[in-house]
């Protein structure tokens, strides 16, 4: 497919997500363009997080499309979505909580041999692929500055790690877009701000696109080149963050004032 | 209870606990991959033994050879209820009672097959054809052939199903799928492909405990199915998520059909045609007591869940 | 399932007769057709089907207006499937008088509904005591009552000289029977004492049973013997853990005919087990009668292949069934009344059926069949006539 420079790299059109007599994102259109890191912020249950679900397909859409790369993938499988470079994070920390860190990460590394049965008993068919990957997933590690920890359960790590390593795994698949869905909840200030750090490199070194879901405002624009404001379902405002930070509806709605 | 009886009641124990553990495994394996407690296993059982019987007919007595058909057919027969049946179900997000039934049916329908084919070619009740031999005898402890083969084979496949859980990206996978298979959807893990790669072990180590266990009894279209609730209450001593608990389960279910069954029989005259009701003792106990069975109570390294 | 077999068997039945003004008796069949007795059951079926031909053939060269179909359903080989099977075919085909079903528990299972019912059950193999009862619906035309075979059972036991005896048998009413009388019988005439083991009927496993029969043995010491009372496969079972038993195959074992199935000589170590335990049984006998060769070439000639073991006895059963019917009516009550009267007037395949007071086979006349020493099959050493509680060695 002749890549279009001009073209973003996700496109929502038109979407909406009924669940029952609720309308929860009522016709959302927005983009997302290459290199971008995308702020989408609101109050609480203004359709956030059920737009990154509908994006990364957990959920069915009601109507709409959602184009990557100009290709449609609103009937794909979340597994497929995935393959075609796109990975999340959760809000709350989804991980194999009884696997070490190591394994967390070597997890979503795609067709290795090792997997399939008639290899896996005998190491030396897989052992030079395991190995590449794991210097891999080291680097990774070391990134998010988890590599000490690589031997540990997921389930020791504190919250703000756990989202390390969740951000870790993530770029393991090798996305080209990465969702975050409130990266930052339920961590130390200061942590926070080293995270949104990390979020900047990745984009910085590694050119992935960005959309984060973010209640801490402050942090968020710091490091955003553009925010969507979602409010009941529907996109109440966008632009850059100077814009939005002196909109004077979104400041109602969202602070009240 | 008379010490030579004792003794082989014991060696009989480690014996019969051994061929439980290597069918219980399998059990546990599908019921925390695959979230399905599979009823048709009995069956992978049965055509594992079936597989043995036939090529031990066919005049090839080698014990390795006689094991790897039992492996593959055990295998097939559980990749294609996959695929026919259990695969289908789950795209439907049917209830976990749909999938225990229809586990029976699958289990009805390869047992009829067999019947079929057992009918057809008078297959009733044969011996696969290793000889039984006294390898060691010391006084009452009479160590045969049977024993040779049987304890140290489920051993080593023991050791090799840990070891591929534990040490392999195939394991890895499977540990992932069997703590949350939706978050493996999510991060791209090739959950269909891995669960079809479990179906063929689960299948196969059945299938290897069927013509061992056909070396213990006689060959039948109902033998797996005679021994599938001994193997399930192994399967839930162990909490259907631990495999070290599993283990320990199967050897325990065959301790109490046993050397506890002849104490109780020698002592108090308890009727050995009691038997049948041990494992389901053990399991109403088992649910009523500690429904985690000995997950959590031995150290996690055998946790498939870990 | 079952009742699919029971009305795909009378529709094609119907359209079959429906030209003219036929009399249709349909003569119910309950057999294990799954389960471990299920080749036996589909045998058994083939000698009732033969029979029905024969039977139907003359019935037309003679003009009768008269003509017999079968209806049958699976027995499932429990008590509670033989129930379900008899009020199957009673309800869906209004059958009076069902053929069947094979074993003791199964028949005890029907029992109380043909009681009931009125409906009359000619049974072909069972032999447990257990279903000796007076004035009921159940007769057993063909094979005796285990009464007898006991008595030869324990007879044999004292005259090789066992001492005391220890007793494997199957926990249901065929091997709880048969168990009751042996040691009955073993005891009154002079034998010590008896040990006995129960096994369940569905178990698949015998070492823990084994190793407690060989322990009971080593408790009598010396001049004890072993008889084992099995059903199929599990006697395959039982004597593949008992061949590297020391004392088990040290010791001489009497048991019933289960034991002396093909299966069980086609594995040598098993052949050469029973051959050291100089391994005698007492089964019905082999006799031949005027009608043998002519049911075995009419089965061979019906179905391409041999008849099995006992199949001769399903064969005139039906037979003695039909020509009840042919003389009662189709009616339960009557031909309740009448069986006894034509089946001691019946020249069976085997034996002569003569019923006694239970509606039971009053003949007993059993061969003892010994072990061959190179185990390769068993030879008839003498025969046991019940009637007369003697035996007689060649």
């Amino acid at each position: 497919m002749p890549e279009d420079p001009a073209r973003p790299l996700l496109e929502l059109k038109s979407i909406r997500k009924d669940f029952g007599g609720l309308r929860a994102v009522d016709d959302v259109s927005l983009d997302v363009p290459k290199g971008a890191i995308v702020g989408l912020i609101g109050p609480n249950g203004s359709g956030k997080s059920t737009l990154i679900n509908l994006i990364a397909r957990a959920t069915n859409l009601s109507a709409g499309q959602v184009l990557f790369n100009g290709e449609n993938i609103s009937d794909l499988a979340s597994d497929e979505v995935f393959r075609r470079g796109i990975a999340r994070g959760y809000q709350e920390p989804a991980l194999y909580f009884k696997m070490t860190v190591l394994d967390n990460v070597l997890l979503p590394v795609k067709d290795q041999r090792g997997e399939q049965p008639w290899y896996a008993p005998w190491r030396r068919y897989w052992q030079g692929d395991e190995a590449a990957h794991a210097q891999t997933a080291v680097d990774v590690l070391a990134q998010v500055q988890l590599l000490q920890h690589y031997d540990t359960l997921a389930s020791d790590l504190s919250g703000g790690q756990m989202k390390l390593l969740e951000i870790a795994r993530c770029l393991m698949g090798r996305p080209e877009l990465l969702l975050l869905d409130e990266p930052t909840a339920g961590v130390a200030p200061k942590l926070a701000y080293e995270i949104f750090q990390q979020i900047a490199r990745l984009r910085d070194d590694h050119g992935i696109t960005l959309l984060i879901v973010e209640h801490r405002l402050e942090i968020l624009f710091d490091f955003a080149d553009y925010v969507y404001v979602m409010h009941l379902g529907n996109l109440l405002a966008q632009g850059k963050v100077d814009d939005i930070a002196s909109d004077a509806t979104v400041r109602e709605v969202y602070f009240g004032d | 209870m008379p010490p030579a009886l004792l003794t082989t009641s014991l060696v009989n124990t480690i014996q019969i606990g051994s061929l439980y553990a290597l069918m219980a495994l399998g059990i546990t394996l599908t019921f925390s991959v695959m979230k399905l407690p599979n009823f048709a296993h009995a069956e992978y059982v049965t055509a594992g033994a079936y597989a043995a019987l036939i090529v031990s007919l066919s005049g090839v007595l080698n014990p390795l050879v006689i094991m790897a058909a039992a492996f593959i057919v055990g295998a097939l027969s559980a990749l294609i209820s996959q695929l026919a049946v259990f695969k289908r179900l789950e795209g439907k997000e049917v209830s976990l009672y749909t999938l225990i039934l229809s586990s029976f049916a699958v289990g009805l329908i390869i047992r009829y097959i067999l019947f079929l084919m057992a009918d057809y070619f008078n297959l009733f009740d044969l011996r696969i054809g290793i000889p039984l031999t006294i390898v060691f005898r010391d006084g009452s402890l009479i160590l045969s052939n049977l024993f040779a083969w049987v304890v140290p084979t489920s051993i080593v496949l023991v050791v090799l199903l840990t070891l591929l859980l534990n040490a392999t990206p195939l394991g890895r996978e499977m540990r992932a799928l069997a703590n949350n298979v939706n978050l493996a959807r999510v991060i791209g893990i090739p959950v269909e492909r891995v669960k079809n790669y479990t179906w063929l072990l689960v299948g196969g180590l059945a299938g290897v405990a069927g013509a061992l266990w056909g070396l213990q009894t006689a060959v039948h279209p109902l033998m797996g199915w005679g021994a599938i609730i001994s193997v399930f209450a192994a399967a839930i001593l162990g909490g259907l998520s631990s495999f070290s608990g599993t283990i320990l389960g199967a050897y325990v279910v065959a301790f109490s059909e046993n050397t506890v069954m002849l104490f109780l029989n020698a002592n108090f005259g308890v009727d050995l045609a009691y038997k049948p009701a041990i494992p389901f003792i053990i399991i109403i106990a088992v649910l009523l007591i500690r429904p985690q069975g000995f997950t959590n109570l031995i150290r996690r390294a055998g946790d498939l869940q870990r | 399932m079952l009742c699919l077999i029971v009305c795909l068997t009378v529709m094609l039945g119907a359209a079959a007769s429906a030209q003219d003004d036929m009399e249709t008796y349909v003569l119910g069949v309950a057999l294990p057709f799954t389960g471990s007795f299920g080749t036996f059951g589909q045998d058994f079926e083939r000698g009732i089907d033969l029979a029905v031909a024969q039977m139907n053939a003359e019935l037309e060269a003679a003009g009768s207006s008269i003509r017999f179909e079968t209806a049958s359903a699976d027995t499932e080989q429990t008590p509670e499937g033989a129930a379900r099977a008899l009020q199957s075919i009673v309800q869906t085909t209004g059958a009076q008088v069902v053929v069947g079903p094979l074993t003791t528990s199964e028949v005890l299972g029907a029992k109380q509904f043909a009681d009931e019912n009125g409906v009359v059950i000619v049974a072909m193999a069972s032999s447990g005591a257990a279903a000796s009862i007076p004035g009921d619906n159940i007769f057993r035309v063909i094979y005796p009552p285990d009464t007898f075979s006991s008595k030869a059972f324990a007879t044999i036991a004292l005259e090789r000289g066992h001492q005391n005896m220890v007793v494997l048998y199957v926990d249901d009413p065929f091997g709880n029977g048969m168990n009751e009388h042996f040691t009955k019988n073993y005891q009154a005439r002079g034998g010590g004492e008896v040990a006995s083991f129960g096994y369940a009927p569905q178990s698949t496993e015998l070492s823990a049973e084994a190793a407690a029969v060989s322990a009971a043995l080593a408790g009598f010491g010396d001049g004890a013997g072993f008889f084992c009372v099995c059903f199929p496969g599990a006697a395959e079972a039982f004597v593949q853990v008992a061949q590297i038993d020391p004392i088990l195959t040290s010791v001489q074992w009497l048991g019933n005919e289960a034991m002396t199935s093909d299966e069980m000589l086609e594995d040598p170590g098993h052949a050469q087990t029973l051959a050291n335990a100089d391994f005698v049984t007492v089964s019905q006998s082999a006799d031949v009668t005027p009608l043998t060769p002519l049911f075995n070439a009419d089965f061979v000639a019906m179905f391409d292949k041999e008849p099995g073991i006992f199949t001769n006895y399903a064969f005139d059963a039906a037979n003695i069934a039909m020509l009840t019917m042919l003389a009662a009516g189709n009616d339960g009550a009557a031909v309740k009344s009448m069986l006894p009267f034509i089946s001691n007037h019946y020249i069976g395949t085997a034996v002569q059926a003569f019923l006694d007071e239970n509606g039971d086979q009053n003949v007993a006349r059993y061969g003892i069949r010994q072990v061959r020493e190179d185990g390769s099959g068993f030879d008839v050493i003498g025969t046991y006539d019940g009637n007369s509680d003697s035996i007689t060695y060649k």
